[in-house]
Formats: C-alpha cells, sequence, structure tokens
C-alpha cells in the first residue's frame, strides 16, 4: 500500500461550491423566515403561555388571553383588543405568505413597512398593558382578573415576539446581507431574556440551564471529533464525567479547596478533560471508522467504571462526590437559582460558538477536514494527522470539561451513573440530528432533543391528565407514558434517520462532499433498484 | 436549496394551530380555597411524589409509587381531609438520557414542586444521589421531603459518610428532610449481629450491587462483621445488570467461606445469586437486607431451590395488628406482582404526609392555610412530631429526621414465601 | 498496517533520519501484532496457574468451565455481530436486544405450546427424551422468530440507509435498540422475567478432573460449537454462503456477477438473528430468566469477542467469545468482580490497538 496514489483533495470539497452565491440567498431569506415565524410563534406563545409552560389540572390564568376570557370590562382592555388585533393580522400577512411562496399565488411580502407598524404597535401596546397593570394594579382599567394573574412572563415572550416581527420586517435587506450577526444576534437577546419569559416556570429555566444547556455544550464539543475531524466518539460521556469530577473535586469539601473561585475551577477542569482527551486519544489514532468507535465505547465504559470503584479512593465510589460548593460571582450567590447558571452558560455557550467557528475555519479547522475525507492523502500533503487528530479530541473533550463543571456545581453531586453509555448516545444524537459538522445544526438538535427527553416525556403524564379532564376522557389520566418513553424515544430516532440521514441542518461543506461521494461511487444509485 | 420551500409551510401550520387552538382555548381561574369545619373544607391540598418510574428503576420506583397511590386513594375514599379534596402529582426523576434515575430530572422535578405554591409535601425521592440534588432545593423553599426509600446515613447525620457534605444538603440549617426507613448503618450493624450470633458464620463473603444502597448496606455489614469478629474473605461489587456470578461464588467456595453477604435490591441479582450458590456447590448461609425480602427473589430462584436464605427487613407487616392488610389494599388497585418491598413504605410515607396536613387544617380551623410558605413549614413541623403506627412498624423521627425505629425481622425463606422467625433490636452503634 | 506506514512517514518533518523513526513505528506495532496471539495465551495460562496456585486446582478447572459456558453464549451472540458487520460494516447495535427479545420468543414459544396439550416447562425437565423433544420443537421456531426480527429491522432501520453518511445507521441501531427495549420493557416489566423451572437439566452429568460438569454446561456448549461449525461450513459450501463472502469483499463487483444483493444481506440478517436467538434459547434454559435491558452488556461483550477474534471471521468469533468469557471470568476472580466490565472493554482496547485484524482476521476495515 506505500504506493498508494496521493490524489489532490478536489477543491469543491473544502471550498464552498459555485453556487455558494445562491445558497447563500436562499438560507439568508430562510434566516428571515426564521425570525418573522419564530417571532410570531413566541406572539401566540405568550397568548396561550399556560398550556405551553406548566398545565395543571387546575388551570392557570396568566397570560393576556385571560385578560380578554375573564369579562373584561374596564377601558384598558382596548389596549389588549389592539395587541390581538395586530398579531392576527401578522398572521394574516404570514399566512398571504405562505400561500404565494409554496402556492405560487400572488406576491409574497407585501406591505413590509405596515408589517414593521404593527408589530411595533403591538410592543407599545405590549409595553403600556404592562406598566399599567403593574401602576395601577388592574382594577379600573381592566376589570376583575383573578387573583393569581401575574403577567410577567406572557408579556415579556408577546414582547420578544413583537419585537422581532419589527425587526425581521422592518430591516430585512440588512438582514439577508447580516445573516450570522442578526440570527446570533437575536438568539443571544432571545436566550438571555428566557428566564424572564420563563419567569414563572423556574422548572422550564432549570430545564434551560441544567439539560439544555450542557447538552448543547456536550453535542458542541462532539461536534469537533465527529463533525470536525470526522473520528466517531461513542464514549464521549467519559470526559464528561472527568471534567465533571475533576471540578467537583476540586470545588467542594471534598478537598477543601474553597478558595479556588469557580471561574478558574471550569477552566482547570477543561484542560484535564483535554489532557484526558489526548492521552485517550492516544492509542485510537491507528484506528478508523468503527473500531475508533468501538474503542471510545470502551473508555467511555472504563471511566465510569472507574470512578464507580473508586479508583484510588478519589471518587466515592456509587455514591460519588457530593457537597460540591455553589458558585457565586461577585454578590450573585447561584445557590440553587438557575437563572444565574443559565446565563453564565449561555455566554459560556456563546463563546464557545465563536471559538467554534473560527477553529473551522483556521488552519487546523482545513487539516480537520482533509483528515475526514483522505487521511493518507492528508498525510502526504504535509498535514500533521497525529497532532490534528489529538487536538480534536483534546478540544471536543475540554468543551465537555466545562460542562461537567457546571453540571456538579447545578446539581451539587456528581455520581458515576450519570456518565454512562446512554449519556454518550443523547450527545451523539444530538449531533448527528442537528447535522454532522453545523455548529447551528447542533444548537438546534440539543433544544430539541433535551427538550423532548427532559421536558416533553417527564410530562407527558401531566398532560395528558389534565386534557383528560377537560375533555372528560378519564382514561387519558391512566396511561402509563413512563413505560413507552424508551419506545417513543426509539421511533423518533429511527424516523429521524430515515427521514433526514444528514441531519436536520446539514452542514453545507458536509453536503458537497457527500454529493461528490456519491457520484464517485458509480453503482450506487443502482443499487437500491435490485 | 429546499430550505425556503419546506419551512414556510411548516410553520405556517403551526401558526394556524394555533390560531385554531385560540378559538377553543378558554381556561382560566386559580385554586379556590373555602373555610368551614374539616367537613366543611372546600379547598384542595396538593401532595407529591418523585420516584423513578422508568427505565431500569421501573419495577422497584413503580411499584413505591404504587404505594404512595395506594394512600391517596384510601385517603380520598375515607374523605380524611373532610370535604377537601387532595390532589397528587407524581413525578418521575428517571431519564431516557440516563437510562435510569437521573440527578438533574430530579432537580428540575423538585424545583417545579417547590414553585408549586400548591404543593405542600412531597414523598421521595428513592435513590441517595437524586437526594443529594433535591434536598437544597427542597430545604430552601422549606418543602417537607420524606423519603420511603434512601439509607444513605450521610443524608441525615453529618460526617457519617465521609462522601457527603451532609451540612450542605441544609443550606438554611433547618431539618425539612425525613425519612421512614432506617439507615444503612442500623442495617449493616444488625445483619453482621445476626450473622455471627445467630448463623454462627465466620468467614464472609460479600457481594454488592455498585449501587447506593447495596454498597452502602455491603459496606457497613463488612464493618461491623468485623467488629464482631468475623473475616471478611473478599468484597466485591457486581453492576446490577450481572446474571451470572459463578465466577464469584466458584471463588467463595475456594475460599472457604461459610457466609455469602448480598447488599442489594432483589431486581440486581438476590435469587439468582442465591440459585447459583447451588449450581457451584457453595454450602454458604446466605444473608442479606431488605431489599432481597421481595417477590422476585422466587421468581429467580423458585421451588424449593429457594429455601434457606435469610435476610432482615422491617417486622412483618402482616404480623403486626396494625400492619395488616397491606396486601389486599395494594392488591385492591394494582396488580400483586408489582408490589415490591418498598411499597408499604411509599404508602406510609404518604400517609404520615397527609396525617401531618390533616392536623394542619384542623388547627387551621377547617380550613386550608392560604400562605404557601406557612403551610409547608406547619407540615413539616407537624411530620416532625409523627407518632404514627403503619405497616412498616411504629414511626418517630429524631431531631435529624431519622427514624428511631431500629426493629428488624429475621426472614427466612420457604416454599417461595418469606417468613419472619423473629424480631431484632439492631445493637446500639 | 502497511498503509499506516505511509502516514508515519509523511508525517515526519524534513530533515529527520526517516529510516529508522520509519523502521520502528512499522517494527513495534508489527512485533506486537506477530507475538499477540502468544501474549495472549500465557496470559490466559498465567492466569489459570495463578488461580489454580491460590484456590486449588478444581476451583481453577471449575472457573475454567464457568468461562467456557459464559462465553459460549457470547459467541452465539457475536456470530450475528461477526456476519453483519463482515457484509455492510454496521455495528448492529440492536443485535443483542434480538438477542434478549428472542428470550423472551423462546418463553412465550414455551408457553404457547402448554396451550395445545403440551407443556414444555414440565416436559423438559422430566427426562432427556422430553428435554429434547422439546428443544426440537422450540429450536427452529425460536430461531426462525428471531430470524424474522432480524430481516424486518434490516428491512425497516437499515436498507434504505445503505448508501447514508456512515453514522445515520448507526444511530437508528441505536433507535432500534432502543425501541426493542421500551417494547420489551412495556410488555413484560422492568424485573427479571421467570422462564422455565428447575429440572434434571441443573443436574451433573458427569465430573471432568473433579469439576462437575452439568447438563446445561453440555447443552451450552454444544449448542454454540455445533452451530458454529454448522455456520461455517454453509458460508464456505453453499451457493448463498459464497454470495454473502462475494458482497462482504465487493459489493458492485457482487451485483455485477448477478447477486442479489438485498436478498444476500437479507439473509445475513437472518442467519446472524436466527444465532442469536438460538443463544437466547440456551440462555433462557441456563439462567431460567431474562431481562429486558440483557442486550446491552451481552451485545458489547459479543461484539468485543467478534472483534478478538477478528471481525467477518466466523470462528475467529466464536473463539473470541470463549476468550472472552474466560478472561473476564479469571480476570473478575484476580483482579475484583467489579472490574470485568473494566477487564472486558480494555481486552478490547489492547487487542485493537496492538492487533486490529483480531486473533484470525484477514483484514482491516478501512473504510472512515
Amino acid at each position: 500500500m506505500l504506493e498508494t496514489p496521493v490524489s489532490p483533495i478536489p477543491a469543491d470539497s473544502v471550498d464552498l461550491p459555485a453556487t455558494a452565491g445562491q445558497t447563500r440567498e436562499v438560507e439568508s431569506s430562510a434566516i428571515f423566515w426564521l425570525l418573522a415565524v419564530g417571532g410570531l410563534l413566541l406572539v401566540a406563545m405568550g397568548w396561550f403561555l399556560p398550556w405551553f409552560v406548566e398545565p395543571t389540572a387546575n388551570g392557570i390564568g396568566f397570560s393576556p388571553q385571560d385578560v380578554v376570557s375573564s369579562s373584561p370590562t374596564g377601558v384598558g382592555t382596548v389596549l389588549v383588543y389592539v395587541m390581538g388585533a395586530a398579531m392576527l393580522a401578522l398572521l394574516a400577512g404570514l399566512v398571504v405568505d405562505a400561500v404565494a411562496v409554496y402556492g405560487h399565488r400572488g406576491r409574497a411580502l407585501r406591505y413590509e413597512g405596515a408589517r414593521a407598524v404593527l408589530a411595533l404597535t403591538g410592543v407599545v401596546c405590549t409595553l403600556a398593558i404592562w406598566v399599567l397593570i403593574g401602576l395601577s394594579h388592574e382594577e379600573p382599567l381592566f376589570g376583575a382578573l383573578s387573583a393569581s394573574a401575574q403577567t410577567d412572563n406572557a408579556v415579556w415572550m408577546t414582547l420578544t415576539g413583537f419585537a422581532i416581527c419589527a425587526f425581521a420586517y422592518g430591516l430585512r435587506p440588512w438582514i439577508i446581507r447580516h445573516t450570522s450577526v442578526s440570527l446570533a444576534g437575536v438568539a443571544f437577546i432571545v436566550g438571555g431574556l428566557v428566564p424572564y419569559i420563563f419567569n414563572q416556570s423556574s422548572d422550564f429555566i432549570s430545564w434551560a440551564a441544567g439539560s439544555l444547556a450542557i447538552y448543547t455544550l456536550l453535542g458542541l464539543g462532539l461536534n469537533v471529533v465527529v463533525g470536525f475531524a470526522g473520528l466517531l466518539d461513542l464514549g464521549y460521556a467519559a470526559f464528561f464525567a472527568i471534567g465533571a469530577y475533576t471540578a467537583g473535586s476540586l470545588f467542594g469539601s471534598r478537598h477543601g479547596v474553597h478558595e479556588i473561585p469557580f471561574w478558574v475551577i471550569i477552566f482547570l477542569g477543561a484542560a484535564v478533560a483535554a489532557l484526558f482527551g489526548a492521552i485517550l486519544g492516544a492509542p485510537t489514532l491507528r484506528l478508523r471508522g468503527d473500531y475508533l468507535a468501538i474503542v471510545t465505547l470502551g473508555f467511555g465504559e472504563i471511566i465510569p467504571d472507574a470512578a464507580n470503584n473508586n479508583l484510588f479512593s478519589q471518587t466515592g465510589g456509587p455514591n460519588g462526590i457530593s457537597g460540591i460548593d455553589r458558585p457565586g460571582f461577585g454578590h450573585f450567590d447561584f445557590g440553587t437559582d438557575y437563572r444565574y447558571y443559565f446565563w453564565a452558560l449561555l455566554i459560556l455557550i456563546s463563546l464557545v460558538i465563536i471559538c467554534m467557528r473560527n477553529l473551522e475555519r483556521s488552519r487546523l479547522g482545513r487539516a480537520w477536514v482533509a483528515i475526514r475525507e483522505d487521511e493518507v492523502a492528508a498525510s502526504a500533503t504535509g498535514i500533521n494527522t497525529v497532532s490534528g487528530k489529538l487536538l480534536a479530541f483534546a478540544i471536543g473533550a475540554s468543551v465537555s470539561g466545562f460542562a461537567g463543571a457546571f453540571y456538579g456545581a447545578e446539581l451539587g453531586i456528581v455520581t458515576p451513573e450519570d456518565f454512562r453509555f446512554a449519556v454518550s448516545v443523547t450527545a451523539l444524537t444530538i449531533v448527528v440530528l442537528g447535522g454532522i459538522g453545523n455548529i447551528t445544526g447542533v444548537a438546534v438538535g440539543a433544544m430539541i432533543v433535551t427538550f423532548l427527553i427532559f421536558w416533553v416525556l417527564p410530562h407527558m403524564t401531566e398532560w395528558s391528565t389534565t386534557v383528560g379532564h377537560t375533555t372528560g376522557i378519564t382514561q387519558l389520566s391512566t396511561v402509563p407514558y413512563e413505560q413507552y418513553s424508551f419506545v417513543v424515544y426509539g421511533v423518533m430516532l429511527i424516523l429521524i434517520m430515515l427521514l433526514r440521514p444528514a441531519g436536520l441542518l446539514p452542514s453545507r461543506a458536509r453536503k458537497v462532499e457527500l454529493q461528490t461521494g456519491m457520484e464517485s461511487e458509480s453503482l450506487a444509485a443502482v443499487r437500491g433498484t435490485v | 436549496m429546499h430550505t425556503k420551500s419546506r419551512l414556510i409551510p411548516i410553520l405556517g401550520a403551526v401558526a394556524l394551530a394555533l390560531v385554531a387552538a385560540c378559538g377553543t382555548s378558554s381556561t382560566g381561574g386559580g385554586t379556590t380555597s373555602g373555610g368551614g369545619g374539616l367537613a366543611g373544607c372546600t379547598g384542595s391540598v396538593t401532595v407529591a411524589s418523585d420516584l423513578p418510574t422508568s427505565g431500569g428503576d421501573a419495577a422497584i420506583g413503580g411499584g413505591t409509587e404504587n404505594g404512595v397511590r395506594a394512600a391517596v386513594l384510601k385517603a380520598q375514599q375515607e374523605k380524611l381531609l373532610g370535604g377537601c379534596t387532595i390532589n397528587y402529582i407524581p413525578k418521575n426523576d428517571a431519564s431516557v438520557a440516563k437510562g435510569e434515575h437521573d440527578p438533574a430530572l430530579g432537580a428540575q422535578n423538585m424545583i417545579a414542586l417547590t414553585t408549586n405554591p400548591a404543593v405542600v409535601g412531597v414523598v421521595g425521592p428513592f435513590n441517595s444521589s437524586v437526594a443529594i440534588a433535591e434536598m437544597p432545593i427542597a430545604n430552601r423553599a422549606g418543602m417537607l421531603l420524606l423519603s420511603p426509600a434512601n439509607t444513605n446515613p450521610g443524608l441525615t447525620i453529618a460526617g457519617s459518610r465521609p462522601d457527603v457534605d451532609t451540612n450542605s444538603l441544609r443550606p438554611t440549617g433547618k431539618v425539612t428532610y425525613y425519612r421512614i426507613i432506617w439507615n444503612d448503618i442500623a442495617q449493616g450493624a444488625d445483619d453482621a449481629q445476626i450473622s455471627y450470633k445467630e448463623l454462627n458464620a465466620r468467614k464472609a463473603y460479600i457481594i454488592d450491587d455498585q449501587e447506593a444502597y447495596g454498597k452502602g448496606l455491603a459496606d457497613f455489614f463488612e464493618k461491623y462483621f468485623k467488629q464482631d469478629g468475623g473475616t471478611v474473605l473478599k468484597h466485591v461489587a457486581l453492576p446490577g445488570t450481572t446474571k451470572d456470578f459463578k465466577a464469584q461464588l466458584t471463588e467463595a467456595k475456594g475460599l472457604g467461606a461459610d457466609l455469602l453477604f448480598f447488599g442489594g435490591v432483589a431486581a440486581n441479582g438476590s435469587g439468582i445469586i442465591y440459585c447459583q450458590m447451588k449450581d457451584v456447590g457453595l454450602t454458604a448461609k446466605y444473608m442479606s437486607g431488605d431489599g432481597t425480602v421481595d417477590p422476585q427473589f422466587f421468581k429467580d430462584c423458585a421451588g424449593t431451590n429457594g429455601d434457606g436464605a435469610y435476610a432482615t427487613s422491617a417486622p412483618d407487616a402482616t404480623k403486626t395488628s396494625a400492619g395488616a392488610g397491606f396486601t389486599p389494599l395494594y392488591d385492591a388497585s394494582f396488580a400483586d406482582s408489582s408490589r415490591v418491598v418498598y411499597s408499604p413504605y411509599g404508602y406510609d410515607a404518604m400517609r404520615i404526609v397527609l396525617n401531618a396536613v390533616k392536623a394542619v387544617l384542623v388547627d387551621n380551623g377547617g380550613k386550608v392555610p392560604t400562605d404557601s410558605a406557612s403551610f409547608r413549614s406547619k407540615v413539616i413541623a407537624k411530620v416532625a412530631a409523627t407518632k404514627y403506627d403503619g405497616f412498616v412498624g411504629h414511626i418517630e423521627f429524631d431531631q435529624n429526621g431519622d427514624t428511631t425505629n431500629h426493629a428488624f425481622g429475621l426472614y427466612s425463606s420457604k416454599g417461595g414465601q418469606w417468613t419472619q422467625s423473629e424480631v431484632v433490636q439492631a445493637p446500639p452503634v | 498496517m502497511a498503509q499506516k506506514t505511509t502516514d508515519a512517514a509523511a508525517v515526519l518533518p524534513p530533515g529527520r533520519q526517516p529510516r529508522l523513526d520509519a523502521l520502528r513505528l512499522r517494527l513495534l506495532p508489527q512485533l506486537t501484532a506477530r507475538a499477540f496471539p502468544i501474549i495472549l495465551v500465557t496470559a490466559l495460562v498465567g492466569m489459570f496457574l495463578r488461580i489454580a496456585t491460590t484456590s486449588g486446582g478444581e476451583i481453577a478447572g471449575e472457573q475454567l468451565k464457568n468461562g467456557l459456558q459464559i462465553g459460549a453464549i457470547y459467541a452465539l451472540i457475536a456470530l450475528g455481530y461477526t456476519m453483519v458487520y463482515g457484509i455492510i460494516e454496521l455495528i448492529n447495535f440492536a443485535h443483542g436486544d434480538v438477542f434478549t427479545l428472542s428470550a423472551f420468543y423462546a418463553i412465550l414459544f414455551g408457553q404457547l405450546f402448554g396451550f395445545f396439550g403440551l407443556n414444555v416447562t414440565t416436559l423438559a425437565p422430566s427426562s432427556a427424551g422430553g428435554l429434547i423433544a422439546c428443544l426440537l420443537l422450540l429450536f427452529p421456531i425460536t430461531m426462525l422468530a428471531a430470524g424474522i426480527t432480524g430481516v424486518l429491522i434490516e428491512r425497516v432501520a437499515y436498507r434504505r440507509l445503505r448508501q447514508s453518511p456512515r453514522l445515520a445507521p448507526l444511530i437508528t441501531a441505536v433507535g432500534v435498540s432502543f425501541l426493542l427495549e421500551g417494547v420489551m420493557f412495556a410488555k413484560f416489566g422492568a424485573a427479571n422475567y421467570p422462564a422455565r423451572k428447575d429440572g434434571w437439566v441443573h443436574g451433573t452429568a458427569f465430573t471432568a478432573g473433579g469439576v462437575p460438569v452439568r447438563w446445561n454446561d453440555v447443552l451450552v456448549l454444544s449448542t454454540a460449537l455445533g452451530l458454529m461449525f454448522a455456520l461455517q461450513a454453509f458460508v464456505r459450501g453453499s451457493r448463498l454462503g459464497k454470495a454473502m463472502r462475494a458482497t462482504a469483499q465487493d459489493r458492485d463487483a457482487a451485483l455485477l456477477s448477478g447477486i442479489n444483493i438485498n436478498r444476500t444481506i437479507a439473509a445475513t440478517f437472518f442467519i446472524g438473528s436466527a444465532l442469536a436467538g438460538a443463544g437466547a434459547l440456551v440462555y433462557s434454559i441456563y439462567y431460567n430468566s431474562v431481562q429486558w435491558n440483557l442486550g446491552f452488556r451481552y451485545g458489547i461483550i459479543a461484539f468485543t469477542a467478534a472483534v478478538l477474534g477478528g471481525i467477518g471471521n466466523i470462528v475467529g468469533a466464536g473463539l473470541g467469545g470463549f476468550l472472552i468469557g474466560v478472561i473476564s471470568v479469571f480476570g473478575s476472580q484476580l483482579l475484583g468482580g467489579e472490574w470485568e466490565n473494566s477487564i472486558v472493554f480494555a481486552m478490547l482496547i489492547i487487542v485493537l490497538t496492538f492487533r486490529p485484524v483480531g486473533l484470525l482476521g484477514m483484514r482491516v476495515p478501512d473504510r472512515a
């Protein structure tokens, strides 16, 4: 095999295709639609918030919708109706657009300016309602509201939604020119507002700061290994564990080191995880594809086993490490208030994403593409494949080290059970579902997967009970959803992969690679027909 | 390429669905509260449980939750709170991502329960790791946690386990966590004493199931068995999924063990081990904890093969006058096969919570207190003062929140049943 | 591995002496690879002797028997892994769960016969003839059901993804695994599901050198060995076997020479799953109970066995299964049972690092 012909990497597998400009145009308008529709969705969610966040058998009245439905009498109710009218008008516009684009009838996006004004009206009305309720305690202006009516989070949601709509319709050309900036900016701002938007439901915030943020970090880190460098890692939870154990034992009562601030500890956790990433990566350098996957799976099982067996009496056995301190920042004691964790993680994730995007386009990122595509050719062109692979493992692991440090701090405990195979699979699912190699895709994948696993499945029973109460179908209250959670998850994985094998948002470069890859296998198309 | 044409209809459909929902939905109003005597009590009281009821813990956690449900049903039937209704929120802390109990989901559940002003008390959790994640949250919120199953001594007694920082679990300094089950120290000491003095065992081979309960029990058994004068040949930990213990049992035979101690639950192999002991010809006595006193033992080791094993558990409920009849009570609502050793603990825990709620309502003149925080703290105060005779025996709590009842029944297996031969008081430790 | 040296040579910075480094990089792995079987056998003998000196020869012999018996079950599962991986290079994560599901099939069929007045649970323990009659009934029907399950899984979850990125079928495999586990969990509950009553099958058949060997040991071992060699003969000799080998070597060329690829792959899944079904049947007889989540651990260990033996190699998978069984039993006595899983996985990593072709393997799969 020494005389393997060294083929140059085809230019178009690295660079963007010739139609890049065109693609960019389509994708940017997609981003515009995302903003427009997403904004309106937020408005609508503001109206139906109780249904979305925490439906209970009692029913809760928090939202503007309740202002309308609780027989309004006051003058201020006019504002609510104006707000509702703005929402419905925007919605109608969207429906017309959908018919225009999809059904090829009429013209999309007429009266853009007017829509922006409508959305701004919505913003003003929402603000006015909020201020007025706050000032005069509802009664004179809005009539009798239920005692527990608290409009905060519904208002935040509606407000944000209208603002996004105004931004989308008012500044469409600018958005199309600056797609990443506008998307990232909106995502960051909306993300930062999440603790307000979901003010009423602190378990939703704990979901966002716990499961969502942690798994987003895991997905981003795993994406470096699997997506960028093409090394299939089935034991990624091992690095998560190493980060969590390192940070947990340094930051807490276990070793009595209370002096080191948490913000230093997280980097220590990341550094140790990175070190282990390189160490565990070393024996796998010679392996490819599935063999690599199986070796990493082996590591992924050995690490929690070692933790469970109280290795060197440092890991606490099955009880794990507890008594982990809660971080603080200046005057803010994070305690068990998940809002602070959420904001800290949001900033961390944003920084990680910025680093990842730069990394992807750096020299190292291009080296990874080369290694992923053809390792022999890559090394022949002078790329150091050894350091490239080790760096991929180390960088990927370091991100999970951050995640581990936060995980331990949020819960106050880390145990070996938290890092088993299922966690690696979940992280991998996030990456594959979102679109391997695509950072935005990974973020979206994390949202979908964690929402399903940690929000929808645990709430199925309650929701079903609520629906059962409302509709009178009492059998719904007794469906044992817990029994079927595995089935639902499994079916979901299968369906998504069958319908979109390249993920929801396939990486642009990857897409090109896949297509050229197909063409080179001339018989590939025939196979299915025999 | 196709992004545009696909995205719009999907999102459009979502928006349309929301519009459609707009026309039909009109729920409103919050919890209302009324007054009068307890018979004329008109409000509602919400209690909750947080147990792992899916994945790997489904059998044991689900059976416990059924016990909790049985208590709620019973209280609803006999109108324990008079005219007031009892709402019950069951939470499940097992996640698909872990495949079993998940401290992160437990914390999320606990936040949901503590921020729901209607909830006054929670039965749970099941696993000590979940307890460590949930206890600070519940403690800050002043919410009662009453565990039917946590046996880790570190949860209540500061300094008893080096790996648990008990004080960090009580950030407010108040005790809000109670448990109606003994801790591992009491049972470990008890099992060691019985093994040494009554079974005359001197050389023990210990297997645990690598879980917090099994390992904790096995560790304390080892400690006290050595203190009593016995020898521990080896202590191995095998994952709960292990089905083949022949390698360890053959080794035990080679070492000449006269006692095999298993720290773990029946689902993790109590019966399998006992049957495989016969297969490899290990003639040692078999001793285990309450996790083994479970019908599952005889499913895994049926017929006469299952005879002759020993285990300690709560004194036999069916032999105490107060405890008779748990099985028919349970079977009235749930399949008998789903009943587990913790089911009566789940029942008693929920019953203690409901009794405390009742006492608070009576004190409050038969009304549901409107202030959630003071309602919760009053419930905790009532629970702390509990004197209750339940299916699992007499329950009072000490200042740490532990039960003062350290009586154990010594059970032996015969004819597919666990039969209590005597009641033993755990030695002072 | 020759390919690897290309990499090594290429990454060297200019100016250094390439020959020495290249030599070292090439020689060291090759030496360890050559010596690997010898090291392995030496280690096994050493472990055996260590146990024999500390606990006595009979205990050591008994442990060897324990290892071979559990290894026989791993071997039967490993055969399915090795066949599927050999032909479409997919780690069929669901295979372990097909094994578990088949054990439930075996139990259900046993109960089903009861409806027709043929009580397997009493017939099997009654006498040797009764057991053989039972097995003759249960083996074909369980294997058939298991095989059909395997084919269905391939048809629904894998076939459409044959042209997709490598990760997609792996994720669906994990999805199928979750689905099967979920179905078993919902249907049979979380606890151990009792299989059949104890009987004479657990009695001692004969004693070899002080080691009692029971009938069920004989059953497990003979099933594994018999099916392994039957499969080997089938793949070597039959037309379909040739088609399988051809498809494994070069799918496009096989297609050109008129082989029906889809049917061949489906047949591979059928046979692999049917063997897991046979393993599941003897498992259910041996251990008396099945649990819904058994598949993950047995599947992973069996895959390790297939890799140890050399993936794609049928005798290798069998050999790997027996070796892993013995290694895990010896290892857990010497190092403590809590390290049993770690020992198996460490073994896997060592094999893949030093001898990626496995003990009897022929090639390194190099498709990344």
